[in-house]
């Protein structure tokens, strides 16, 4: 069925694509070692983040804590103030985003032709700097609706409900989920909803080395903790550096040919070094990862230019 | 009076446990763990925590498991259980 | 103080740093507790699978511990390699180190060397690196 009464209907339901050329090679009679790519791009406007925005307002109005004209505030790098910037204008209400100065000037853009409003926080910061001038201008704002996705059960049950089954559907035979540890939303619901239907399932954070920055993830150990988190629904967290991220997401592209973006690159290089230590083990493996968003919004960055030293984009990437 | 955990030292901090490979400690959870390590060792608290998180380079264990996948700081103690403490051994090109 | 270090171990390194490139390779070898003889060695896993950067996963590195423990044993060497730049520790390296008795061993098979290698031996302590000589030898 690919009919729907509506742009917001058609959220969801993304393909799961096998990466043949990608996945590693296995020894003759060795069970395959596979990767899988959920393209979260496929949703309305470009990204996995969607699913929380949509859940998130559905939430919010169910609770009537989301009435008409109301006003949304969110802190975020991009990704989640374009969803909510879409059903906000379809639904007539006002958004305002907290975003690090530095984010891609792609991301303003698409904020801003959704009629969205932004504030600008220091870049030093990252996006904890903008969770914390999200929180005091919500204090400053009670009439303002602070919907919060680090800490709204809407973002995680939203992968409970979706991105969890509709893998699990297309691959049953799962044995390790690979995301990115952002609001953690995706690998805490997600996460719960694999292991719930098949209990030795590996759920694998990528998330970026201490001291360094990979765009719309984040160290768990740098110093803000999503209110979402559960350490036990992880078995592993994957450390990545940018240089791997850049160098995996032109792979993705060169090889495959999937357009991604750069946080897809960070979780590609940590599936793939599971997919290694498998192949090393003998033992076959299923591995499904996420796809968050497309390359569109960083074309800006230089990122994909095959020559361009990952280095010297650094300074405007890792937002 | 809360019970009486093991806590194994590594090499490089155990200046600070005149020179004890095992020291023991009294805590509920990690965090009063540490604590209690703190105030019978100064200095050891600093060497584990930064800006009241658990340092990246270090990692600490209950049993067999990392802690950084039992909540952390807010990972739960029971009476028998053996902390190990151990520095990460990383490195890179950069 | 200097490093000695048998000629297979220098072999076995050098080759597992063949064998995982682009990524870097990395291990320690064990010997008796005090004893400074560098006499098992161990490879280990690098979790980071990255050619820029190596790390012992948290598991392997509580199970490493435990087995030099149980035999009464140190790590006398860490070592990893540099792929594509000298053996020479990087800011990372030295951040990171933090065992005052190993002697930290960079092995460097950088395309220029070829089919050949560098080998060099450190001492990091407190962020202060000191090379050291190195003797490798057929048999103790």
């Amino acid at each position: 069925m690919t009919r729907y009464e509506s742009l917001e209907d058609s959220l969801g339901h993304t393909p799961l694509i096998g990466l043949p050329k990608l996945s590693p090679k296995v020894q003759d009679g060795a069970p395959p070692v596979r990767l899988w790519a959920k393209l979260e791009d496929r949703n309305p406007t470009g990204s996995i983040k969607d699913r929380t925005a949509l859940a998130m307002i559905d939430a919010a109005e169910k609770t009537g804590q989301l009435i008409p004209g109301a006003t949304i505030l969110e802190p975020t790098s991009g990704n989640t103030g374009i969803s909510l910037a879409m059903v906000a204008k379809v639904r007539g209400y006002k958004l305002v985003c907290v975003m690090p100065e530095n984010t891609s000037v792609e991301r303003t853009q698409l904020l801003k032709m959704w009629g969205a409003e932004i504030i600008y926080s220091q870049a030093a910061g990252g996006s904890n700097e903008a969770v914390r001038l999200a929180k005091e201008i919500a204090a400053e704002h009670p009439d303002w609706v602070f919907l919060y996705q680090y800490g709204n059960p809407a973002n995680t049950l939203a992968h409970y409900n979706g991105t969890g089954p509709e893998i699990f559907e297309d691959l049953p035979e799962i044995t390790h989920f690979v995301a990115g540890l952002g609001t953690t939303g995706t690998l805490m619901g997600a996460g719960k909803f694999l292991r719930e239907k098949k209990a030795d399932v590996q759920i694998i954070a990528a998330e970026p080395r201490y001291g360094e920055v990979v765009y719309g993830l984040r160290n768990l150990d740098a110093g803000f903790v999503p209110e979402l988190y559960d350490a036990s629904v992880l078995t592993r967290r994957f450390a990545v550096g940018a240089e791997d991220s850049v160098r995996r997401v032109r792979e993705l592209l060169a090889v495959e040919g999937i357009f991604a973006g750069i946080s897809t690159g960070a979780i590609l290089h940590a599936a793939l070094g599971i997919a290694k230590e498998c192949v090393a083990a003998g033992v076959g493996a299923e591995i499904a990862f996420i796809v968050c968003d497309g390359g569109w919004k960083y074309l800006s960055t230089g990122v994909y230019d095959e020559g361009g030293d990952a280095e010297g984009i650094e300074g405007q990437l890792w937002a | 009076m809360s019970q009486t955990i093991e806590v194994r030292i590594p090499t490089i901090l155990r200046p600070y446990t005149k020179n004890e490979k095992a020291v023991t400690a009294q805590g509920e959870t990690l965090s009063e763990l540490i604590s209690s390590l703190d105030a019978n060792f100064s200095g050891l608290g600093e060497r584990l925590l930064e800006n009241g998180e658990l340092r990246r380079f270090i990692n600490i264990y209950i049993n067999d498991e990392d802690v950084r996948f039992m909540g952390g700081l807010n990972a739960p103690l029971k009476a028998g259980d053996s902390v190990t403490i151990l520095p990460a051994v990383a490195g890179g090109c950069k | 103080m200097t490093l000695r270090i048998l000629q297979r171990d220098v072999d076995a390194i050098v080759a597992q740093s063949r064998a995982e490139y682009p990524d870097e390779c990395c291990g320690v070898i064990l010997g008796p507790i005090g004893s400074d003889l560098a006499n098992r060695l161990k490879p280990m896993v690098n979790a980071a699978h990255s050619p820029t950067f190596y790390e012992f996963d948290s598991k392997d590195l509580l199970a490493l511990y435990r087995e030099a423990d149980e035999n009464d044993e140190e790590l006398v060497v860490i070592y990893h390699s540099h792929t594509e730049t000298e053996a020479y520790p990087s800011r990372t390296d030295i951040a990171y180190a933090s065992e005052p008795n190993a002697h930290y061993v960079l092995v460097s098979t950088r395309k220029e060397l070829a089919s050949s290698y560098e080998l060099r031996s450190y001492r990091i302590i407190d962020g202060e690196v000191t090379e050291e000589p190195v003797e490798i030898l057929l048999d103790w």
